[in-house]
């Protein structure tokens, strides 16, 4: 009989893990909550087809209860999240955190977080590296296995000297106009903002150009940000669906896994869950337990699990987050012009700043303003809310956003514990030299953006709090020397040896790149070096 | 112990000196006002006579130097009780041969440039005179200090309460407010520890945090939503202060230039061993924001209008925005979402008010929303506004309008955007003015 490993979670990690064992002859039980996604609206409409057609265009946009429009005075950060997106971050009963100065987002949806992530697809190179017990050589061959799983789009173009190039890329999108104005001003500009360290190019994502495996290829009928209705976009749930079809694989959803059971020595024999619809929790016999519940669920997990063993209550240093800096820009060259609701929504181009260092590397993600709700750009604008809207008419087609990320590193002082009730405590502190970072790259963002005709309007930069990019990492770091709460080159916990976390908790450093693409690529490697 | 505190009767003094008497030290009080009931010795002195202050200081065993002028106060006054008071502490110790002294100096003596700020220049200088005295030394510097009665966190309501929030610079600047029963606590701590060693301690409190996101929260604290955040370039607001303080106008300024400099320069808390073993049991930034306790009872919300008020109204304020009558599903929603949701019922009278005008016509609803935006942004009139606009742009025909351009053309982009932005600042100007004796009469909750 094929040995039988328990995975807790079904997202990016859990669900590409899962596929290598399953792959390489392994049986996988997935422990899952399992949220699910609602019926998908008339998949072959566009997205103006949908206002046209749909009987009530403002409860699929605004929600039944028109929960979705934001008001003013609404307090929190904005994530422009679609109603048809809430069941991604709908929490269990019970369920609870607190943060200081970190405010983060969970999800127990089947396929997890990456259900609403933007496909930005960044292999991380040697540099980035530096701090994990492995380099390029060895995640290499996993970049290009997933991105046969998953479809990468993109170009080998002037970014790619800052993501290496894997295998299975396929073309890139079609631009839309404005990514194309941007494109013809960079190519007229290109020596001069390389020389001061500024490269522009095509983002990689996870969306096809061609069809695969029962998907279709974008079909730019604009609904990216309300779920692709043709499954372009690559999201985990696919994979899910996918591993379902493998004799091997078993599913056990609607189990909110709680802590899990340590016997002699120190070995993993059991997983407590509750079932979310109420009623006991149960207990899963288990020889091998992987973690896969994203960053701080699965430490929450960890940290439960060691208090239930040792009596005592740790706090795991080493919380990290991509910080976010949304620049939003206006396009001179496109005032009065239309744009197209028929196109790609997401980033498609994208704006590296070379640091000298490539630890540091400054990532930005530039996406053009096309069918994004308006109410909470318009009121925004200190008039009427009828100039408001005319004003808005005029500079529609003109505006875009870069997104800019940081990346992060392991400080003893962000921590994650529990609290008295065995909730998620998390604390966070910004690093001292951070304002002083975000200084220099907005400057060099900002004369970048004047040479391809843009301008910065005043007072419009976004710092994100931290917690907002969704990037969490850092708590149970891969390490070359063993030491208590640290997991080896195989994400295998040095406390308990017969548990491995292969999610983001186990990443030393956090590069500015979108982690995602590498957390399905580093789950891939860890089951490799298991099945090995 | 035996102990001296100056500035007894001051914002940190008041708190520290009960905290002194309780745990078993024989506190002499000193202040220019003395207040009783502490439990201490009070004497009435200026710090700068150092005769009395070295009769008093005889056979104690350490001073805690409390006493300071902060806010706008002149250069010079600054320099004379920051400075000079402390020169004279120090001297007032040395012939009453104290052996030990606690200065509490300011996170601002740490600010790289202090060109603006006398207060931080003052007591950068005393630390200095501190240092060497040759008596046994701590220095603590404490962040902003926030609490009941805290003038800084008056200073920075008053910012992040305005219907904008002015924020000087990129507003990434980290501040680290500390409570003042915290600051009391820790100054307690560290005479009963003897850590009389030299060293200079930041005392920060449980979360930095950057001065935009501070007064964010402030403003949400006080229930006002995040709010308009405006950013003003430092040369925009320092260079008039600057020039307006050299011609000695400073006495009759709200604010000075060097109060300015905690946008542009770190206020948090160099990390040291001591505190950031007592960072766990600070007060969290939550609780220093929390308004006084809400009732239990939320606020009450005014009835929902009839159907047909509703659809009249929906049908003036769409005139309003995209100049054209709504269409029914529009109609529809609108009047739906008022039975949904509390959200879009009157909360306060002006809201009931500026309603009523609003609906009378698309020029009324104009001017009643300019001033709405400006100086009640989150008011019911926007927040139905806002809601009709949520509801033209996802429904046909009106989504259509709002997605095309303005104009078809470069130049009369920008002929149209110049003549819609005048119009719409005169419109701002009138209904910023008409409204206001409403704003000033309309006061309080919802009537039935």
């Amino acid at each position: 009989m094929s040995p039988r490993i328990h995975v807790v979670g079904s997202g990016a990690s859990g669900v590409h893990f899962a596929q290598s064992l399953l792959e390489r002859g392994y049986a996988v039980t997935m422990i899952d909550v399992g949220r699910q996604a609602p019926a998908m609206a008339a998949p072959d409409a566009s997205l103006n087809g949908l206002k046209d057609t749909l009987p009530d265009p403002a409860a699929y946009f605004l929600g039944r209860d028109f929960e979705s429009v934001l008001l003013p005075g609404t307090p929190g950060e904005y994530y422009g999240l679609p109603p048809s997106k809430d069941y991604v971050f709908d929490p269990v009963d019970g369920f609870a955190s607190t943060g200081r100065g970190f405010d983060p987002l969970y999800s127990f949806a089947r396929g997890g977080l990456a259900e609403a992530w933007t496909g930005g697809c960044y292999p991380l190179n040697d540099a980035e590296l530096e701090a994990f017990p492995f380099g390029y050589a060895e995640i290499g061959p996993h970049y290009s296995e997933v991105a046969g799983r998953i479809g990468v789009s993109g170009d080998v173009d002037d970014l790619s000297r800052f993501f290496p190039v894997h295998e299975h890329l396929l073309p890139g999108l079609r631009l839309d106009a404005h990514s194309e104005t941007l494109m013809t001003a960079y190519a007229r500009q290109r020596e001069r903002l390389n020389a001061q360290g500024v490269f522009v190019g095509r983002t990689r994502v996870a969306t096809l150009t061609q069809p695969r495996d029962g998907r279709d290829a974008c079909t730019y009928s604009g609904r990216c940000l309300w779920g692709c209705p043709r499954r372009a976009i690559y999201t985990p749930s696919q994979t899910l669906a996918r591993l379902r079809t493998f004799p091997g694989f078993e599913y056990l959803d609607g189990l909110e896994v709680r802590h899990l059971v340590v016997g002699a020595g120190r070995r993993i024999q059991g997983v407590v869950a509750r079932p979310v619809g109420g009623g006991a929790p149960v207990t899963i016999a288990c020889d091998r337990v992987a973690l896969a519940a994203g960053a701080l669920l699965s430490t929450r997990i960890f940290l439960t699990t060691h208090a239930h063993e040792t009596g005592t209550r740790v706090a795991l240093p080493g919380l990290m987050d991509n910080r976010q800096v949304l620049v939003p820009f206006l396009n001179l060259g496109r005032l009065g012009r239309p744009f197209s609701a028929d196109t790609y929504q997401y980033h498609m181009l994208g704006m590296g700043l070379d640091t000298g260092d490539g630890r540091t590397y400054v990532h930005g993600q530039i996406t053009t303003l096309k069918t994004a709700l308006l109410h909470p750009i318009i009121q925004r604008l200190p008039f009427d809310l009828g100039a408001s809207t005319a004003m808005m008419r005029a500079v529609h087609g003109a505006l875009g956003l870069v997104n800019l990320n940081f990346h992060d590193t392991r400080r003893d002082d962000n921590t994650v514990a529990l609290d008295a009730d065995g909730q998620i405590a998390l604390h966070y502190a910004a690093p001292a030299d951070e304002p002083g970072r975000i200084e220099a790259a907005l400057g060099r963002v900002r004369r970048a953006l004047w040479r391809l005709n843009c301008v910065v309007p005043p007072g419009m930069v976004h710092v994100r709090p931290m917690g907002a990019s969704v990037h969490y990492a850092g708590t149970l770091p891969m390490t070359t020397t063993a030491a208590p709460f640290t997991t080896d080159v195989a994400c295998t916990s040095r406390d308990y040896p017969n548990l491995q976390i292969v999610d983001g908790a186990t990443f030393p450093f956090l590069p500015a790149k979108n982690l995602t693409f590498t957390l399905m690529a580093n789950a891939a490697r860890a089951a490799a070096l298991v099945a090995s | 112990m035996n102990l001296v505190v100056t500035g007894a009767t001051g914002f940190v003094g008041a708190r520290l000196v009960p905290r002194l008497v309780a745990r078993g030290h024989r506190v002499v009080a000193v202040s220019r006002r003395p207040a009783g009931s502490s439990g201490a010795v009070t004497v009435a002195a200026d710090i700068r006579d150092v005769d009395t202050l070295a009769t008093v200081c005889r056979g104690v065993d350490a001073v805690l130097h409390l006493a300071a002028t902060t806010g706008k106060a002149s250069a010079a006054e600054h320099a004379a009780v920051n400075l000079e008071g402390t020169r004279a502490v120090v001297e007032a110790c040395r012939r009453a041969g104290v052996p030990r002294l606690l200065f509490v100096s300011s996170i601002a003596a740490g600010f790289a440039d202090l060109r603006d700020y006398p207060y931080g220049r003052a007591k950068r200088d005393a630390e200095a005179v501190v240092r060497a005295s040759g008596l046994r030394t701590a220095i603590v510097r404490p962040t902003a200090i926030f609490g009941p009665g805290s003038p800084v966190q008056r200073g920075l309501a008053g910012l992040a309460l305005a219907p904008f929030v002015p924020v000087v610079g990129s507003g990434i600047t980290p501040l680290q407010p500390v409570h003042v029963d915290d600051v009391a606590d820790a100054l307690a701590d560290l005479v009963d520890q003897d850590r009389f060693d030299g060293t200079a301690i930041d005392l920060g409190g449980p979360e930095p945090l950057a001065v935009e996101e501070l007064l964010v929260r402030m403003r949400e604290a006080a229930g006002r939503g995040r709010g308009p955040v405006v950013h003003l370039p430092p040369w925009l607001v320092l260079t008039p202060l600057r020039l307006a303080e050299s011609l000695g106008l400073g006495a009759v300024l709200p604010v000075s230039a060097g109060q300015f400099s905690s946008f542009l320069h770190s206020g948090a808390a160099t990390p040291h061993p001591w505190t950031d073993a007592r960072r766990a049991s600070l007060v969290p930034l939550a609780s220093m924001l929390a308004a006084p306790p809400a009732s239990a009872t939320p606020a009450a919300v005014g009835p929902v209008d009839a159907p047909e008020v509703l659809a009249a109204e929906c049908a003036v304020f769409t005139r309003h925005v995209i100049g054209t009558a709504p269409a029914a599903a529009v109609v529809e929603a609108y009047v739906r979402a008022h039975t949904a949701s509390p959200r879009f019922r009157a909360v306060t009278a002006f809201d009931q008010r500026l309603v009523a005008i609003a609906r009378r016509g698309p020029w009324l609803a104009r001017l009643a929303d300019a001033h709405a935006r400006l100086l009640d942004p989150a008011g019911l009139l926007r927040r139905k506004l806002v809601l009709l606009l949520a509801l033209l742009e996802t429904t046909p025909p009106h989504y259509r309008a709002i997605d095309a351009p303005l104009a078809a053309s470069l130049p009369a982009t920008v002929v149209a955007l110049g003549v819609r932005g005048l119009a719409a600042a005169v419109v701002a100007a009138l209904g910023l003015l008409l409204f206001l004796p409403l704003r000033l009469t309309a006061r309080g909750p919802v009537r039935a």
